[in-house]
């Protein structure tokens, strides 16, 4: 259940996201020094590691390039940390030169003056190759850090980092800093937050989600990307973590689920008896109660949850069967919590889930919102439409542009 | 960017776009008694200190004492002589008869409620059916507006329902009118002091251009024909609506391409604008100039919220997602001054303080804090933990220390003096439902809207003072008999002034207070407090028991008869009658035996045998100790008698009920240790009847033990149970503690999975650091675990093999075995390898460094244990049972 099922060789997807504008595909640099937790970080978002599974994980020895195809198509590099950037043959301006986002991982439980330093030159580095680059900051290893300790190291870090690069005449790099852990939501909510600076049409999706929680009485949604958990977009109100942490949640019961009871999950043999089953139109519905760990903050205890997990035929395709989008075969799940929350999960797209965080009292009018929801999935076919146009136009616009300076004798960006 | 007409969703069709004024008026005064600061009050604000503050419903009642105590500046350990007298931790009584002696002045709830009416405010509890008109939805018109109220009402204290979930509000500049507004919701609404009438709805207008529910609203401070309010719709613009002339949009603003977060009117300049984004701006717009785009002031990361400064005209402040505060000149919008850290997560409210000097700043870590803006340093004045974050933080006009926040998911409202961060001055709750946003009307008046779809206005004058219900008697046990009290010395109703005292900084730390005075102050419980023994419990004998029992199953009638040696030595009596009967009931099995041996026996041997057996109990009497080698030996010498002796004899009666009752007789005593000991002696009877309380005995006697510092005991006696839960206590997630080595204070609260951090808290050294090459040490750490310095395993070994001094020069003679062995020319062949320190901790070895330790440490004072083992111990951090293995304790020989 990872990326790397859908890799390149993957023989419905790989090759046509593969193909295209592999050029500008969005990179993302996984940096730092040894043992501060970079491959780790990486197996546990994008490869569903177990947090305790990474202690075994060999040092990385070489860049490692993985390729996720998800919403964006971007690239994760895991460096090695004993990379020596001042190395002449190390060519900063081919790994800089299209870097998306540098991650530079801080181990906080050590002494972090050396990381300081490394951090600052690799800035000052990569922003001389490509002024564009974000630069993030996980503070990594924050699990066992006390609240107030926490704190004043993301203050001493902060402090000293931008103090430093002000005195190097950098004062416009921009660097933001994140307290990270692989043991709780921290690390896929930070990678969230990188992530979005990296969508162009994240003011879009955020838009058209304020207008849905606006219309449909929703407390909270988001946009998530179902194998990683990173959450893409959501709406302008805060982010607190307890919603995240709820909503992702939520994500891994319905794959389990739907993993037990789903389409994808069931062996070849027993597929001619789904296929008359198919037809039908009233799914399954599973009844479940017993979510006692889905802790709130208001609902002190006596909490009763009840599950209604009401997949369609196809649910497998939230898993990581890559079933084509469309029609009406998506994964629709609805969990009622004791406290009068309730969480509506519906599939976008193949790689996309919306899920809101509701009230009992405005989800009686489950039809609206069924409605809304729908209406916001045209819409994001549509910006995916617009991207797709504007992408070929693009690129003939660019081939034309190339045409031209070549003839002019220019070479230009493109 | 997007259209956002591609999104045609049908609207909510049981809200009508403009429903009629429902007008409903109740008279409610805040609650004499607020029910999270009433019984369990201290519940509360105890978990919200202690940092527990995942759960806000109650713990355990076992919780509340200590919990409390800590809290509310009650704690026991504020008094000096506590720590004299008792030496440890006042901790809670865990013997099996509560020991809690809850300490009350007299200031219990109902006097809570007395004191509240003798400040002025007539208690009325109010506000019936209220919820039901939320629900009713369209109940338009069918009360109107009372606008004389009846005479038990105090002014200001009034209810008023919308019809619709509220956001946010703003006052007209002279406080007669106010705006509302939510996502269905767009009022304005008149209001004086007894109560709120609808004056304008400005829905319709708004749905009519496509613009849904407010987010945010501010009212201009323009007054007459240029009166103005700034709305943010939630489909992205900032809307200007001239409601000085028509009730029309004047101005729709949509330059930002992210949602806006926050608007903010100049105060001293009336047209002047700041929205506060999403795309990472924030914008100064002038509402004089149409067509003229705003100022950008390009903040490089989601402005959360953002608030000028009331006392200059350039001054502004910004709140960002990251958790960062960053000042503003608006005269140079290209660079701000540094960003500084302020929070864990977003920051979601500002606010300046009237003097225009001090910013209050909340945040997601759930914290209210307080930053002097002229100190360069930028560390916060005063930190107020909250129970939720905070989603608006305002203050108190006219009184300098006082501010007013609302809470994510909470109903009250609170006023909090930022001098006693840990109790709220005030809890108002006047709403059912979340409380979104508060404004201050005047210095006595907070308004205040809700998710309850009401707006409501509260008198904070002669509101309860919560601090007040909060018991200032506070009463704990030790584990020695000693009891800490406090009690409260309030010198009057108000006296809280009186019980300022001077704020105890860093002694470099610039002092700044808030009114303008000179030394910033904080408060301090004027409490008394004191210890007496009170001969509950005799822990001496306690100990002399729980040294001297033997567990040891199997040998029935020697243990018992030990047993009830030392019991008698401890002046137990009836225990030590037990005992005897104990063995008189196993014993008797062997009688028979003996009886048909006989025929076969040499009968002057079972003579023999008989007065060894007197000997040796004379023998017990002067010395205690050495049962185990006396056990050890034969005792009955024939080899025939002893065989005779081990044969099964099956008794033909059980003495279950027998067993059972007094184990149920001693459990009623709270005597845990004797029936764990039984327990432990009886254990390969097969007879002995489950006791379904017994793992909690074995819980309650090891706790015990553990406060009594008899770690190697309580280690045995989890080892000699057969529970697994119980046997396995100890072999997941073991705890070293340790102490920095440089100032020695305790390394605490770290997390289990953790092994351990780098640098202490105090004075910010590094922890694990190699005394010897100064690096930080990674993998095995080895230190002394008397002057707390470590090393690398090696270094120890190579420092260690030619001094006995501690390689920092602190002067403490780590290994003072070194200089014996020196002189015997012993060298550090036993340091070679770890696994060899099994071979150091056995006093057999000849050569052992540790072989001269005297006997008397397992009878000395238990506290004396751990320093009465100089050396090293090695610990691999990681694996708990090497840990435990190698730890100084693990190696007594216990028994």
């Amino acid at each position: 259940m990872s990326y790397s099922d859908y890799g390149d060789n993957d023989p419905i997807y790989g090759d046509d996201l593969a193909d295209e504008d592999r050029e500008s595909r969005p990179r993302l640099m996984l940096m730092g020094l040894r043992r501060s937790g970079k491959s780790s970080i990486q197996r546990v978002v994008f490869h569903k590691m177990t947090p305790t599974e990474t202690l075994f994980l060999e040092s990385t020895s070489k860049i490692n390039k993985d390729n996720i195809h998800s919403f964006i198509d971007f690239q994760v590099w895991d460096f090695p940390g004993q990379m020596d950037f001042f190395d002449p043959t190390f060519d900063t301006t081919a790994i800089f030169g299209e870097v998306g986002a540098l991650v530079f991982v801080i181990d906080s439980q050590d002494d972090y003056m050396e990381a300081l330093a490394r951090l600052h030159s690799t800035v000052v580095a990569a922003y001389r190759v490509n002024p564009n680059i974000t630069f993030e900051v996980f503070i990594h290893k924050v699990d066992g850090l006390s609240e107030d300790y926490k704190i004043d190291t993301q203050r001493d870090i902060q402090q000293t980092t931008t103090d430093e690069l002000a005195d190097a005449g950098l004062e416009n790099v921009q660097l933001a800093f994140y307290l990270t852990s692989i043991y709780d939501h921290s690390i896929f909510e930070a990678f969230s937050k990188v992530i979005q600076k990296l969508i162009p049409q994240l003011p879009t999706l955020e838009n058209l989600l304020n207008i849905l929680c606006a219309n449909s009485g929703i407390e909270k949604a988001f946009l998530f990307d179902v194998i990683s958990k990173i959450y893409i977009a959501t709406d302008s109100s805060p982010v607190d973590s307890q919603s995240y942490e709820i909503c992702s949640d939520m994500i891994d019961v319905i794959i389990d689920i739907s993993s037990i009871y789903g389409r994808a999950a069931i062996g070849a043999k027993s597929q001619g008896y789904l296929e008359d089953q198919q037809d039908q139109p009233e799914d399954w519905t599973h009844q479940q109660d017993g979510h006692d760990d889905y802790e709130n903050s208001n609902g002190g205890g006596h909490g009763h949850s009840q599950a209604v997990v009401s997949n369609s035929s196809r649910a497998g395709s939230l898993n990581n069967q890559p079933v084509r989008s469309g029609g009406n075969h998506e994964a629709f799940s609805v969990i009622k919590m004791g406290n009068g929350t309730v969480l509506y999960l519906r599939e976008v797209n193949k790689y996309l889930a919306l899920i809101c965080l509701l009230r009992a009292e405005t989800f009686e009018k489950q039809g609206l919102i069924d409605y809304n929801v729908h209406c916001f999935k045209e819409a994001m076919d549509q910006v995916f439409e617009l991207k797709r146009a504007e992408r070929t136009r693009r690129e003939m616009e660019a081939n034309q542009l190339l045409e031209q300076q070549q003839h002019n004798g220019l070479y230009g960006h493109g | 960017m997007m259209n956002r007409d591609m999104l045609k969703l049908r609207k909510d069709p049981t809200i009508p776009p403009s429903a009629a004024a429902t007008v409903n008026t109740s008279t409610t005064n805040a609650f004499p008694v607020s029910p999270r600061l009433g019984g369990t009050g201290g519940d509360s604000r105890g978990n919200r200190s202690g940092r527990q503050r995942t759960s806000p419903k109650g713990s355990g009642a076992g919780n509340n004492v200590a919990s409390v105590s800590a809290s509310s500046n009650t704690s026991v350990s504020s008094a000096p002589q506590t720590a004299a007298n008792g030496g440890s931790a006042i901790g809670y009584n865990t013997l099996g008869s509560p020991g809690y002696i809850s300490g009350s002045n007299g200031l219990g709830i109902g006097a809570a409620g007395g004191g509240g009416a003798s400040s002025g405010a007539p208690l009325v509890v109010s506000n019936g059916g209220h919820s039901q008109q939320d629900g009713a939805g369209s109940n338009g018109g069918q009360s109107p507006l009372q606008p004389s109220i009846s005479p038990i009402s105090s002014p200001n204290t009034y209810k008023f329902d919308t019809n619709g979930a509220l956001w946010a509000l703003s006052a007209s500049p002279d406080y007669s009118m106010v705006a509302v507004v939510g996502r269905d919701v767009l009022k304005i609404l008149n209001v004086n002091e007894w109560g709120a009438e609808e004056a304008i709805n400005l829905k319709a207008v708004g749905v009519r251009n496509n613009f849904a529910g407010s987010m945010d609203v501010k009212w201009g401070p323009t007054t007459g024909r240029d009166a103005k309010i700034a709305t943010i719709g939630t489909n992205g613009p900032i809307v200007i609506w001239d409601i000085g002339t028509h009730n029309k949009i004047g101005r729709t603003i949509k330059e930002h391409t992210r949602s806006v977060n926050r608007i903010c009117f100049s105060p001293q300049e009336p047209n002047l604008l700041l929205s506060a984004s999403s795309d990472s701006t924030i914008r100064l717009w002038d509402l004089r100039v149409r067509d003229k785009p705003g100022t950008v002031m390009d903040a490089k990361d989601i402005v959360r919220e953002v608030q000028f400064n009331p006392a200059s005209t350039n001054d502004i402040v910004a709140g960002y997602e990251s958790g960062n505060i960053q000042r503003w000149d608006l005269r140079n919008p290209l660079a701000g001054e540094k960003k500084f850290m302020a929070h864990m997560g977003f920051v979601t409210s500002l606010d300046y303080h009237p003097s225009g000097r001090f910013l209050a700043s909340g945040g997601r870590d759930r914290t209210i804090k307080v930053w002097d803006m002229e100190d360069e340093k930028r560390r916060e004045i005063h930190t107020i933990p909250t129970i939720q974050y905070t989603s608006k933080v305002q203050w108190r006009p006219n009184r300098p220390y006082q501010l007013a926040a609302s809470f994510k998911d909470e109903s009250t409202v609170q006023v909090f003096d930022v001098r006693r961060p840990y109790v709220p001055l005030h809890v108002l709750s006047q709403h059912d439902k979340d409380a979104t946003s508060i404004l201050w009307k005047d210095s006595d008046v907070l308004w205040t809207v809700s998710k309850d779809k009401t707006f409501a206005s509260t008198l904070v004058k002669g509101q309860t003072i919560s601090a007040d219900l909060l018991p200032g008697g506070k009463a704990a046990m030790n584990c020695y008999g000693q009891l800490a009290f406090t009690v409260s010395t309030k010198s009057g109703p108000d006296s809280f002034e009186r019980d300022l005292v001077p704020k105890p900084g860093r002694p470099n730390a610039k002092a700044v207070a808030i009114d303008g005075s000179s030394e910033p102050m904080v408060y301090r419980t004027r409490q008394t407090g004191g210890v007496f023994d009170c001969e509950l419990f005799n822990h001496e004998a306690f100990i002399y028991c729980a040294q001297n029992y033997s567990m040891e199953a199997g040998n029935i009638r020697v243990v018992c008869e030990h047993n009830s040696n030392v019991a008698w030595q401890a002046n137990k009596y009836r225990d030590s009658q037990t005992w005897t009967a104990l063995k008189l009931f196993f014993s008797e099995m062997a009688e028979p035996a003996i009886v048909v041996s006989q025929v076969d026996a040499v009968p002057s041997e079972a003579m023999m045998a008989a007065v060894t057996k007197e000997d040796e109990q004379k023998d017990d009497d002067d010395d205690n100790d050495s049962l185990e080698t006396r056990a050890a030996k034969p005792v009955v010498p024939s080899l025939f008698a002893i065989k005779v002796s081990d044969a099964p004899v099956k008794r033909n009666w059980s003495h279950d009920d027998t067993i059972r009752n007094l184990l149920d007789f001693y459990a009623d005593q709270g005597e845990v240790q004797m029936c764990v000991t039984i327990l432990l002696v009886l254990a390969d009877e097969e007879d002995l009847p489950e006791f379904k309380l017994s793992e909690q005995w074995f819980g309650s006697y090891i706790d015990l033990l553990s406060r009594f510092k008899l770690w190697s005991i309580a280690t045995a006696v989890s080892q000699a149970c057969k529970d697994v839960r119980i046997h396995t206590m100890n072999q997941d997630s073991t705890t070293i503690h340790t102490s920095c080595s440089s100032c020695m204070k305790p390394i605490l609260n770290r997390a289990p999975s953790s092994s351990g951090f780098w640098a202490c808290d105090r004075c910010r050294k590094v922890l694990s650091s190699c005394s010897v090459c100064h690096k930080t040490v990674r993998g095995i750490f080895t230190w002394c675990t008397q002057c707390s310095h470590g090393f690398h395993l090696q270094h120890a070994q190579e420092w260690f093999s030619q001094s006995a001094e501690c390689p920092t020069g602190c002067g403490h003679q780590c290994f003072p075995e070194m200089l014996k062995l020196q002189r015997e020319q012993e060298q550090m062949s036993l340091w070679q390898e770890t696994p060899d320190n099994e071979k150091l901790h056995d006093p057999s070895h000849p050569h052992a460094p540790h072989h001269h330790l005297p006997p008397r440490s397992l009878h000395s004072h238990p506290q004396q244990e751990l320093a009465s083992h100089p050396g090293h111990s090695t610990l691999r951090a990681a694996d708990s049972t090497d840990a435990k293995a190698s730890s100084p304790l693990s190696y007594l020989p216990y028994n």
